[in-house]
């Protein structure tokens, strides 16, 4: 395929190692295969290859666990990309890492290998959630983290909460945000906890061992996080994304935006041009795949101009800003409210959705049954 | 020894379970060697077959040749009967074609409803009874018990009846000499007018319709004319012959006594009632055999494709079936909540089982049925007379005069310990108990009456579940009778939904409207808004539950940049939403039209 050169990407490496598997995670991650790492990287290398000299304004080293690599090791990855690739000025260098896998000595590393942002998993500060969790770290270990982590000279981090876990009380959720602003982060994602098939806490759930709070109290818990952290003085930006000014995710904002990314590693995936394609999951199948081209051997999807019209609405739609009508028209050449006209006055009778000016946007209600509203613009 | 003296035909009749099949498999095995010259034959008739269908023809009628004790070499010809109180007349006319039956039952479980009503059938026909005590390798069986019960409830000897088991291949032999000594050979004059009785056909898509029949009198050739009393329809004979255990079998002629099949180049077999008389064109009988009627649908419902897309699959189908099964009719109705589909008629609810079963299975399609109704007469305050079995089509209670309802009259086999349970049931349906009779210390037969309404949405799954298992149950019609019968709306969301309505006794509709209402509850799911489902008689609700607004669909996880995976769940989603019928705003899953069909469950 031909990459358009002109064109600035984002750039996804997926890291498949973890030290365990977390009970309710069903990403790719490989636990207890650490010893392959070298060679993974190897191939990571191999892979970019095809990508020299491409430029980039964010890169994103997620898992996985990226930091359960020796501090050498992830340092050589980022040394690699960065000579790989044209990065901008500014690029946003984010790694993710899970507390218990690094220290103030490797966060001091990665800060002078030019990594500018840390996305710290701490989930919860409920031990008894944590360990629930199948969490390899307590929540005075997740803190100590962060410290660490501002020693080291870090001062754009995200932190991960998540909420809606088994077991979960109101009064235990609060606690969390309370200890999670008083980290003062630039940036938080706030998941709602989904259970995957074929996780642990999937069957101990399913068996009733473990009981979810009911969608009541969920979705209180978020109206709760949104009020607390606008307190705090966070914007919500995304269903699940919150941050100080100035400090969105640029690299997350691509997936949402429909801007061009290039995923490295094992189940990374891209988005380049009209195509859409997956490396495979399974380690030995991407270390041979990993020498072919882009796109080559790989699932591939075309998007149609429909497909590309329905995944701007349905990813726009999750910014709470939402979708423009004036970008939809420079886009597609054709107005958003005549390609959508019927899920955009049913949703917005029903309350669902609601214009700003020139935006379409969800409303409260909205992005809480934000999924029975996307389902409407896919195109057939 | 003249012709028919050598000549036996008999059917076997059984409770369902009670070994029918197997019993006829090993008689078949035990007489079923070919002669050289028919195996050549059948071989190349197979072939050809098979090249046209692959399906195994259902052995309707099987000439057995058996070499008994006495050193002759009898015919035997097994005529099988169909095992369900729907396909009743359709016994009575295989019965029709015999002179005895052989009476199984089941040594560990003994007489049973089907059994008792069978018998008084095969009776009926003054067909020569001859028992049978199976399955006597059973840890449980009691033949002496069973021996004395079929004394002194059927009222016959039994003291020698064989005592086998069909499964293991003990006592057939006894069975076959048994078959020859107590079943009259039949009687006909074979150079009468011909009189054959239809007692089965079917289509076949290589030679047309397929008769089965006895001739009674007279005789039946190929190239003959034959003229059908009944239906009026001439046709010329292509080929006659009878059924050997391993397929057809060409002939020159059949005789008075002798059992066969025929084909014509006839295309339909609604030309060819079971029950019809054959004779010839040139040479016709004087008068039809007794016995015949045009057999009435009793039970209906709409049945319509789940993906509407699919309706031409399902007239096709329809029509396919009916081309075997003249009992079932069906005609195009529309539905506001369920689209195209068709009002169809049963003989019974095993009829409507078997049916819908093989337009799912043989036909691969999804239905969505709604609940199944008998034919009400209306009479209209003006004097006109309505046939009513869309609930949808009932006039307006202002038109209306007076409602019937058929009733029919049900004997229930069950262990003494259950009876209450049983007439508990039975009240509950608004049975009118007649008598109950003592098979023996153990086990009674409840005679009621009870309105065929009663019985044909759950009544079956009720009994057995009231009684382990252990109760066994068959009907007849008995006719029509006045009632106070109301019409049961169900809305959603204040819209009608015409599928679910149905008539109902008004002592009951409170109850039943309450029990759909719950049972839609459970199986529509939340949506965006609060959905009230309403049971409503005329304009007066009578029963009310909600399902409540959707709380949380939202998907706040983060999957890197996999976009291809959030699409699939949406487009997942979307497409479980067009599985979904639209009634008004509300999106209905097919499972809830389905749950109301069973409202005696938990």
């Amino acid at each position: 395929m031909k990459i358009d050169q002109t064109k600035v990407y984002g750039i996804y490496v997926h890291i498949p190692f973890c030290l365990q598997k977390c009970a309710y995670c069903d990403f790719t991650s490989y636990p207890g295969e650490l010893s392959r790492a070298d060679y993974y990287l190897e191939t990571l290398k191999k892979e970019m290859s095809y990508y020299q000299g491409i430029s980039a304004d964010t890169v994103y080293i997620g898992g996985g666990t990226p930091t359960c690599l020796s501090k050498n090791q992830l340092c050589s990855l980022v040394d690699a990309i960065k000579r790989n690739f044209t990065l901008t000025e500014d690029c946003e260098i984010t790694v993710e890492c899970n507390p218990k896998t690094a220290d103030e000595a490797y966060f001091s590393a990665l800060f002078l290998q030019g990594v500018n942002r840390l996305s710290i998993g701490t989930q919860s500060f409920c031990d008894k959630e944590l360990s629930m969790l199948g969490r390899v770290h307590n929540a005075e270990e997740a803190k100590q983290c962060v410290q660490m982590a501002k020693n080291a000279g870090f001062t754009n981090i995200n932190l991960d909460l998540m909420f809606g876990l088994p077991g979960q009380s109101m009064a235990s959720f609060m606690q969390s945000v309370s200890e999670l602003i008083s980290l003062a982060p630039t940036h938080i994602s706030a998941y709602s906890l989904i259970l995957e098939e074929d996780t642990p806490l999937y069957s101990r759930v399913d068996s009733g061992e473990l009981v979810l709070p009911d969608e009541d109290v969920e979705r209180s818990m978020y109206r709760v996080l949104v009020d607390e952290l606008s307190k705090a003085g966070y914007q919500q930006y995304e269903i699940s994304n919150f941050s100080l000014p100035g400090f969105e995710s640029r690299h997350n904002n691509k997936y949402w935006e429909r801007a061009p990314y290039i995923g490295l590693g094992a189940a990374a995936h891209s988005h380049i041009g009209m195509l859409r394609f997956a490396n495979p999951d399974e380690l030995d199948r991407y270390i041979k795949t990993a020498k072919l081209p882009p796109a080559e051997g790989r699932e591939t999807e075309f998007l149609t101009e429909k497909d590309a019209m329905s995944e701007f609405m349905f990813l726009g739609l999750r910014k709470m800003r939402g979708v423009s009508q004036k970008q939809f028209y420079e886009s597609f050449g054709k107005p958003m409210t005549e390609v959508f006209s019927e899920p955009i006055q049913k949703h917005c009778q029903r309350n669902l959705l609601e214009w700003k000016d020139d935006h379409l946007c969800l409303t409260n209600r909205g992005i809480d049954v934000s999924n029975s509203v996307f389902c409407e613009f896919l195109l057939d | 020894m003249n012709r028919l003296e050598k000549i036996r035909n008999f059917s076997i009749i059984a409770h369902i379970d009670h070994g029918k099949s197997t019993l006829a498999d090993r008689l078949l095995e035990k007489t079923g060697l070919l002669t050289e010259r028919e195996m050549e034959e059948q071989v190349l008739d197979n072939m050809e077959l098979e090249r046209e269908r692959g399906i195994t023809i259902k052995a309707r009628a099987v000439r057995l040749l058996y070499q008994a004790k006495d050193g002759e070499e009898y015919i035997l010809n097994l005529i099988d009967t169909p095992g369900h109180v729907d396909f009743n007349y359709e016994v009575s006319r295989s019965l029709a074609a015999c002179e005895g039956a052989i009476l199984i039952v089941d040594a560990a479980q003994g007489i049973e409803a089907q059994t008792l009503a069978n018998t008084y059938l095969a009776l009926d026909h003054d067909l020569e009874i001859m028992p049978v005590i199976n399955k006597i390798d059973l840890p449980a069986a009691q033949p002496d018990v069973v021996v004395e019960e079929i004394e002194n409830v059927i009222g016959i000897p039994a003291e020698d009846a064989p005592r086998i088991s069909a499964k293991n291949g003990i006592g057939i032999e006894e069975v076959l000499e048994q078959i020859v000594q107590v079943i009259p050979p039949p009687k006909g004059d074979e150079n009468a007018p011909l009189k054959a009785l239809i007692f089965d056909s079917f289509y076949d898509p290589y030679k047309g319709v397929i008769i089965y029949f006895r001739v009674k009198e007279g005789r039946l050739k190929t190239g003959d004319t034959i003229h059908l009393m009944a239906t009026g329809k001439d046709f010329e004979v292509v080929e006659v012959g009878y059924l050997h255990p391993s397929g057809f079998l060409k002939c020159d002629e059949l005789l008075a006594g002798e059992v066969g099949y025929l084909t014509a180049s006839i295309k339909n077999v609604s030309d060819t009632r079971v029950g019809d008389t054959i004779t010839l064109k040139n040479n016709p009988a004087e008068k039809a055999l007794s016995g015949y009627k045009q057999v009435n649908p009793m039970v209906f419902c709409g049945i319509y494709p789940a993906d509407g897309a699919r309706y031409e699959d399902l007239r096709d189908a329809l029509a396919k079936l009916q081309l075997n099964d003249a009992a079932l009719v069906y005609e195009p109705e529309t539905s506001v909540a369920l689209g195209f589909g068709f009002r169809c008629g049963f003989l019974g609810l095993l009829h409507m089982e078997i049916i819908q079963e093989r337009l799912e299975r043989e036909y691969n399609l999804d239905l969505v049925t709604t609940a199944p109704s008998v034919i009400y007469k209306v009479t209209k305050t003006n004097g006109e007379q309505l046939d009513i079995s869309n609930p949808t089509n009932l006039p307006d209670p202002s038109e209306i005069d007076y409602m019937e309802e058929p009733i029919v009259k049900a004997d229930i086999m069950v262990p003494t310990e259950y009876i209450g349970n049983i007439m508990e049931l039975c009240q509950d349906r608004r049975g009118v108990y007649i008598n109950t009779t003592y098979i023996d210390s153990t086990r009674a037969q409840l005679h009621y009456e009870l309105p065929l309404n009663e019985i044909i949405y759950d009544f079956f799954d009720a009994l057995k579940s009231r009684t382990k298992g252990y109760a066994s149950f068959d009907y007849e019609m008995k006719g029509y009778q006045q009632s106070e019968l109301i019409k049961l709306d169900i809305l959603l969301n204040g819209d009608m939904v015409d599928a679910l309505s149905f008539i109902v006794h008004s002592t009951k509709a409170y109850a039943r409207g309450r029990r759909i209402a719950e049972k839609l509850k459970g199986s529509i799911p939340r949506q965006l808004f609060e959905i009230p489902i309403q049971a409503a008689v005329g304009n007066k609700i009578i029963a009310r539950e909600t399902v409540k607004a959707m709380r949380k669909d939202v998907l706040a996880k983060c999957y890197g940049g996999d976009i291809t995976r959030k699409k699939k769940l949406l487009e997942k989603q979307k497409e479980g939403k067009k599985r979904m019928r639209q009634v008004g705003s509300v999106e209905v899953p097919q499972e809830a039209f389905m749950s109301v069909l069973k409202l005696d469950e938990d």
